[in-house]
């Protein structure tokens, strides 16, 4: 057993994404079995992929700060934050783009601040956005008056409520085909190719049989593609890996640990500011009091995707799936009418699941005195 | 003649109170394997630190120079960039990533925009370790090569970089004799290259088999440079030795050992198959007898100890017995509650909560001897702990302060202190006298003298020969997890253990 878990732990993660992925596949047999099909009807589906998108942003931004050993967990208010002022701009009857860019300027500037802190005044990032957590959620009520900020246009709510029309649908998941297909030829993996070209098709026949691809899952898949592109491609996602893997051989390569960090947080705050907007286009306003618990939901998710805690392991790919098993499950008792508070439960019980599974895969330590 | 490819001169460097490196001078030409070789703490690694940019200028005095200009590394990136390049006693490779990219570290190859070109990434990463003759598959995540595998990935990284000037900080610790062998050779290739190379190691063996000169160091002090076929091993060994305070230690008089308080017959206490485990060791210790075990790094000393207080498990078959009593399979605190004490080697680390007030530390394993039904009893230990002030000659202004206040020399009486509330019958110490100046080491050997007259026995741990020699009744020297030799009376002086240590004496 401990072999299998080890085995899970090797090759940089890829094996865990599609063990994740076969686990979503089971997951959402179950639901549908449970829910005679409502489960997996496109509409439903479609609901979820919304739901999912916004944590899907956040987990971008989350993802890499994980994999270079920090953690955020100031997003539930400063989601929140940011979608107030996306509402007040809304209100004040900014246009879609003004709205959108000054919002990410906004998730920016809280990102710009919690990474100083982190960065150049090396308090840990633990407790920066755990005080982030509080002072976020109070301005936020501070700004509000505890009421809810509306209305927002109707152009603005299209963010999280449109589609794309089934032509340019089509279009794209060609193209995730084609790209598909480019991957696993270059990995000379035929398993790897199989199972996302079918998760790709599952995602086609739900897109395609209701309305085409949310707008809001496309804009999530820009930033994971984005996201993956620095992650992998570039020399600043590499050190994004040392700094976590192994703080002392990043010194040695002469690494700035402190740039890094701040960097990240300026990056997760630009997921503020989308996840914001999207957040409040879904809500159609902006209540002071959403996304309380939101970090840890996205924190769960990332490591049921294979992002480690400890630092140094994890990929984009992973987190995505995690987010969307998290979402699988909420949404599923949501349709079986599972008391709110059993669901509590629920979301506790798969967060220490999720990080003793990481626990499980880590390889054993050098025993070398 | 070829040129100094490095040099450093009059290189001074101290840490805290304590200065590592006095004046140390060094040249290492192309085309010329230099062995720099000493005893633990004479001053190798941060010499060699100094040269590779871990220890940044601006920490020492005195000038390192590459090709005869002088340069001031901030950090071992740019002694990287000038052609320096270090292969550390810790490994320093990124667990999870794999063997190419660990080779690459910050030296990618870019495409158009910046965009890392992985494609030229194999081709370099093949390149580099082609040229050392490693077979390593490129893909393996790095924690999951063995010791031996990692440092050849470390070296090709370096080679990549094209270093070259390169440092190896005792790097046959933790390989085995076939590894060893295959690092000479790769060694040997690097000479022929042209590029000029220093091997920091203790092993005489090993620096008369790949080294041109020989460079040897004794208290942050460059004592003795060599041509290798020009000296002996045995005034290798006498340099190294040079001459020590006598007075230290007290007159051993007359010990009589008593029974056998501790008996061990142990048989490989390491799974992992590693190098540095113990393999094979037995032997008794006595009451009222003082017991050397000396060996240099990666020797199993350590290791020893551990399995001893059940930090680490003995293969089964194996026994431990404490005045008669099996611990084989206890769990240390039944091992302190059989008349097992132990003080060990980084005091700060494992012996003291440094936070803590000296009271506090030195009842830490006792305090229940004075509760009465686990309520303190304070009168009582406000008495033990005054006591032992006096008895061990601590000297602190009040038995409240905290430890991190204290000397190094008087931390270690509070950990003595520590244990010796227990009362233990035999007493584990590893390295006592490491980081003490000499004032402190001769109390603390008066202390341990006395305990000895009381009937405790002492197993005393250390890589020093002075100490091992005029201190203890008997000798154990390890090599490579085994007991090497077993010395005793006139056979155990210093350059005998020095000897066995580094493996050249016939059992």
């Amino acid at each position: 057993m401990k072999q299998f878990f080890r085995k899970l732990g090797r090759d940089g993660g890829a094996l865990r994404g599609q063990v994740m992925l076969v686990v979503l596949g089971l997951i959402w047999i179950g639901f549908a079995i449970l829910t005679d099909g409502l489960f997996i009807s496109p509409r439903n589906l479609s609901a979820l992929a919304i739901q999912g998108a916004i944590k899907g942003v956040l987990a971008v931004g989350m993802t890499l700060l994980l994999i270079s050993g920090e953690i955020d967990l100031s997003i539930g208010a400063t989601v929140a934050l940011v979608g107030i002022v996306a509402a007040e701009l809304q209100v004040a009857n900014f246009d879609v783009l003004h709205t959108l860019v000054l919002a990410l300027c906004a998730g920016m500037m809280v990102g710009l601040v919690q990474g100083s802190l982190v960065a150049f005044a090396a308090i840990p990032a633990f407790i920066v956005t755990l005080g982030g957590m509080l002072i976020w959620r109070g301005a936020g009520f501070v700004m509000t008056g505890s009421e809810s900020i509306g209305p927002i246009s109707e152009e603005f709510s299209m963010i999280s409520s449109s589609y794309l029309p089934i032509y340019s649908s089509l279009v794209l998941l060609g193209i995730a085909a084609l790209f598909i297909f480019y991957r696993s030829v270059r990995k000379r993996s035929v398993g790897f190719g199989l199972l996302w070209l079918v998760a790709l098709a599952v995602v086609a026949w739900a897109s395609l049989s209701y309305r085409g691809i949310p707008t809001a899952v496309l804009i999530m898949t820009v930033c994971a593609v984005g996201g993956i592109m620095l992650l992998e491609n570039t020399v600043f996602g590499r050190r994004v890996y040392v700094v976590g893997g192994n703080p002392e051989a990043a010194m040695y390569a002469g690494i700035s640990r402190r740039e890094l960090r701040f960097f990240l947080f300026l990056i997760m705050g630009a997921g503020y500011g989308l996840a914001g907007a999207m957040t409040t286009a879904r809500l159609g306003g902006a209540p002071p009091n959403v996304g309380i618990g939101l970090e840890l939901d996205v924190i769960s998710a990332c490591i049921i995707g294979g992002v480690s805690l400890f630092g140094g392991r994890g990929s984009i790919q992973g987190a995505i799936i995690g987010v969307f098993l998290f979402e699988s499950l909420t949404n599923g008792m949501a349709l079986l009418n599972l008391n709110v508070n059993f669901q509590l439960i629920v979301r506790g019980l798969v967060l220490i699941a999720a990080v003793w599974l990481d626990v499980l895969t880590q390889k054993q330590g050098d025993a070398r005195a | 003649m070829a040129e100094a490819l490095v040099k450093a001169a009059k290189v001074w460097v101290a840490f805290g109170g304590i200065i590592a490196l006095k004046g140390v001078d060094l040249e290492v030409r192309a085309g010329e394997v230099v062995g720099l070789i000493g005893a633990n703490g004479a001053g190798k690694s941060t010499l060699m630190k100094v040269l590779a940019g871990a220890i940044p200028h601006g920490s020492y005095d005195g000038t390192v120079f590459r090709r005869d200009k002088a340069v001031a590394f901030c950090n071992p990136r740019d002694a990287e960039a000038s052609g320096i390049g270090l292969v550390p006693q810790e490994i320093v490779g990124v667990p999870h990533l794999s063997v190419m990219e660990n080779i690459l570290l910050e030296r990618y190859p870019r495409k158009l925009g910046g965009w890392i070109d992985w494609a030229r990434a194999r081709e370099e990463a093949a390149a580099a370790l082609k040229a050392i003759g490693a077979a390593i598959p490129m893909d393996t995540p790095f924690d999951q090569l063995s010791a031996a595998a990692q440092q050849m990935v470390l070296l090709a990284r370096l080679i990549h970089g094209s270093a070259e000037v390169l440092l190896f900080d005792e790097p046959t610790s933790s390989l085995a004799p076939p590894e060893v062998a295959r690092l000479m050779e790769v060694i040997r290739d690097m000479r022929a290259a042209g590029k000029a190379v220093i091997l920091v190691t203790h092993r005489l063996a090993e620096i008369f088999d790949v080294c041109d000169r020989i460079q040897v160091f004794r208290d942050g002090q460059s004592v003795a440079i060599f041509d290798r076929d020009d000296v002996t091993m045995d005034e290798v060994v006498a340099a190294m030795l040079g001459r020590e305070l006598a007075s230290i230690f007290p007159a051993k008089g007359n010990r009589k050992p008593g029974r056998p308080m501790l008996e061990v017959r142990c048989a490989a206490g390491n799974s992992s198959g590693a190098a540095t485990a113990v393999q094979d060791v037995s032997f008794t210790l006595h009451m009222g007898e003082v017991l050397g075990v000396f060996g240099l790094v990666g020797a199993g000393r350590t290791e020893l100890l551990e399995m001893l207080f059940g930090i680490r498990t003995c293969l089964p078959g194996s026994k431990i017995e404490v005045d008669g009593v099996d611990i084989s399979r206890a769990s240390t605190r039944d091992r302190v509650v059989a008349g097992l004490g132990l003080i060990t080697e980084d005091r700060k680390r494992n012996g003291l909560v440094l936070e803590m007030s000296v009271h506090g530390n030195l009842l830490m394993a006792s305090i229940n001897r004075f509760a009465w039904g686990g309520l303190r009893n304070k009168p009582r230990e406000r008495e033990t702990v005054l006591d032992f002030i006096e008895k061990l000659n601590i000297r602190t202004a009040t038995p409240e302060l905290p430890v991190r206040n204290l000397s190094g020399g008087n931390q270690q009486k509070v950990v003595f202190g520590k244990w010796l509330s227990n009362r233990p019958k035999v007493l584990l110490l590893d390295e006592p006298t490491r980081g003490i100046d000499v004032g402190a080491k001769a109390e603390l050997f008066r202390i341990l003298s006395d305990l000895t007259s009381e009937g405790m026995a002492i197993l005393l741990i250390s890589s020093e020969t002075a100490e091992i020699a005029s201190f203890c009744d008997r000798a154990l020297v390890m090599y490579r997890g085994r007991i090497a030799r077993e010395l005793t009376g006139q056979n155990m002086n210093e350059a005998s253990l020095l000897t066995a240590a580094t493996g050249l004496a016939a059992s």
